[in-house]
């Protein structure tokens, strides 16, 4: 039961994270905010038995995937486009 | 352990709906592109949840899983370039600027 518990606040995270990346109307917020989001995947990952992808993850999506689009961003001179 | 399976099929089908609400309603790019990559989490959620057995998960799905992050990040990539191309090409990254190409 305590375990359940924790799923459903890992899982809670990952929505709010996934809506804010979503919705935010700051571009810097958006990215950042799917970071975290990658990284409570990543966790979530970990929790479920597959730590090779929890590493994967966190070594992609949560590292090189948030910098690209950061670069991409700065590059692009208008920041609040919406 | 069924609970488990349950709730976390339930979490990747909500998650498929944001990033297709993502795509459809978001007029920046980069937000389409951010909504590209949460229907590909949202996959590979749903292979580790059905791989699930009673010592971890399956190693096959697990490579799988591995391969499909990859290739989402090499498509990030190229879907930036494409970006930034267009950026440099028409000044603006507004979707529906590019919309009227067709016309």
């Amino acid at each position: 039961m305590n375990d359940i518990i924790l799923h459903l606040v890992l899982i809670f995270f990952l929505l709010l994270f996934a809506l804010l990346s979503i919705e935010s109307k700051d571009l810097t917020k958006a990215i950042l905010s799917f970071s975290i989001f990658s990284i409570f995947l990543a966790i979530i990952f970990y929790i479920l038995g597959a730590p090779y992808v929890a590493v994967f993850q966190l070594a992609i999506y949560a590292g090189a995937v948030t910098v690209l689009f950061l670069a991409a961003m700065h590059t692009i001179k208008r920041r609040r486009i919406e | 352990m069924n609970d488990v399976l349950s709730i976390y099929l339930t979490t990747s089908i909500l998650l498929i709906i944001l990033g297709f609400y993502c795509i459809s309603s978001k007029r920046n790019m980069i937000k389409t592109i951010i909504g590209i990559e949460i229907i590909t989490s949202a996959v590979n959620l749903n292979f580790i949840t059905l791989g699930i057995s009673k010592n971890g998960v399956d190693y096959f799905a697990q490579s799988i899983v591995i391969i499909s992050i990859s290739i989402a990040a090499c498509i990030a990539a190229i879907a930036l370039s494409l970006i930034l191309n267009a950026y440099r090409h028409y000044g603006s990254i507004d979707l529906r600027k590019l919309r009227r190409l067709r016309w």
